[in-house]
């Protein structure tokens, strides 16, 4: 009687044993999925910069009177910012042609073969003529603000620069204050541009960390060359699970 | 006595059921999850394999109001409910946009019913020479339920900065008349109306269309 009890009592115990595996597995499943979720997001093994929104199509006059547009941006990286040529005459100046000019300086570091320029328009395009945008392209060769990294300066008409920066860029800007010696005012913002013409980061200040630049640089760059084929899935995952930088 | 093997206890056939539950609950998992694969292409969880370029959180697209090929006016929001395909270029384009459009009509052709639930718009950046009969004539060439949209080229350029299209008139030949340059981006706007994906000149009608079954079963 006491073997038949013990018996019983072990294939019910194996039987359970068994019960329980099956939970644990389904556990254990559950456990994996939540847990890789949760781990890609903390552990964050590719790391993207999000893709805002389309950068505004333009077609502006640049400084050397020549056609320039968002197309011959296309295949660089672009760091656009907005100010006007008597910015600095006037006070307060957010955001003056020589601080742009520092920055640019400052990124100097970035290697030769990172196709990154520099495009600042005009948020007086009534006044920045050619001759205006022409003396804002000042050549900082051979002063402590030298760089090689391209600048150029355009504008376009009122309408079209209220659809580009106020619309497409969302700066804010207003109008020229005759009143105040033609100053306009407007919020500082820097807007890095990919090579595929979409917004990736916004710098709302007239003195961003240009480490921080570099590293969104980087970012866009390894997520350029490196989200081919299988490794894409990575790189959509992070898009998905919003892997940004902190 | 001893308890016979077969005699079971009424805790012993709980145990058993909940063990013949989880085996079918894990059998109905994994059929689920053969299913969807074979569905999607894809693992669960997995980010959809978009051929296009995803913008993750995507905004409401701008809306804007034109003059259809029929005379009617048009807004975008007008087609909510229908994945829209935007284009926007103009029926003397020599080589972009009847190109682009070809791989458009392959992207629905491949589609097969879910194409109803797609809709291919065209907004000319040349109102000069495209009216709304020119625009019925040149969509019906590649499909007469594509829509061609026009309007003054002030409304044309509020519709096309929003959407990083650029566009710029310059001369061309006796032949040709003059030729207007523009970006040749296509963008896919999803059923809700948002902005979810570019397709950059030249990605072949079929990517589009695996990338737009997505869409309209999203």
């Amino acid at each position: 009687m006491n073997e038949g009890t013990s018996a019983t009592e072990t294939d019910h115990a194996t039987r359970s044993m068994k019960s329980a595996g099956g939970y644990s597995f389904l556990y254990a499943l559950a456990v994996a999925v939540v847990g890789a979720i949760v781990a890609f997001n903390v552990i964050r093994p590719i790391t993207v910069l999000p893709r805002i929104t389309p950068s505004p199509g333009y077609a502006f006059t640049n400084q050397h009177g020549q056609i320039s547009t968002s197309e011959d941006q296309r295949g660089k990286l672009t760091l656009y910012s907005f100010t006007y040529a008597d910015c600095a005459a006037n006070e307060p100046c957010p955001l003056a042609v020589d601080q742009i000019g520092a920055l640019r300086h400052q990124l100097g570091d970035i290697p030769s073969d990172i196709p990154l320029s520099f495009v600042t328009i005009s948020l007086n395009p009534e006044i920045d003529t050619q001759t205006k945008l022409a003396e804002m392209n000042e050549d900082y060769s051979g002063t402590d603000l030298a760089s090689t990294i391209p600048w150029t300066f355009l504008s376009g008409d009122s309408q079209r620069t209220r659809l580009v920066v106020g619309g497409g860029f969302q700066v804010f800007y207003s109008e020229p204050k005759s009143e105040a010696g033609g100053r306009v005012d407007f919020e500082p913002r820097y807007v890095l541009v990919d090579h595929l013409g979409i917004i990736r980061a916004e710098y709302r200040t007239a003195e961003p960390d240009p480490e921080l630049i570099t590293r969104d640089i980087d970012l866009i760059l390894n997520e350029a060359n490196n989200s081919d084929g299988i490794a894409r899935l990575g790189y959509e995952a992070a898009h998905l699970f919003l892997c940004y930088p902190r | 006595m001893s308890t016979p093997e077969f005699a079971t206890t009424p805790a012993k056939r709980n145990r058993q059921r909940s063990l013949y539950l989880v085996i079918a609950g894990v059998i109905i998992l994994v059929t689920i999850i053969a299913v969807w694969i074979i569905a999607n292409g894809r693992l669960p969880f997995m980010p959809p394999r978009l051929n296009g370029i995803a913008i993750q959180s995507p905004e409401p697209a701008q809306n804007f109001t034109l003059t259809s090929q029929t005379g009617q006016p048009l807004s975008l929001t007008d087609l909510r409910g229908k994945v829209v395909l935007l284009y926007f270029g103009y029926t003397y384009c020599p080589d972009a946009c009847p190109t682009t459009l070809a791989e458009l009509k392959k992207a629905t052709q491949t589609l097969g019913g879910d194409a109803e639930d797609v809709q291919v718009v065209m907004v000319s950046i040349d109102p000069e020479r495209d009216t709304p009969e020119v625009l019925k004539t040149y969509m019906a060439y590649f499909d007469p339920s594509y829509i061609g949209l026009t309007g003054t080229e002030d409304e044309i350029l509020a519709a096309a900065t929003p959407y990083g299209v650029y566009f710029q008139k310059h001369e061309g030949s006796p032949a040709t008349g003059y030729l207007v340059d523009h970006t040749t981006t296509v963008m896919a706007i999803d059923k809700e109306g948002y902005l979810r994906l570019f397709y950059p000149y030249g990605t072949a009608g079929e990517d589009i269309a695996a990338d737009l079954r997505y869409l309209v079963n999203d």
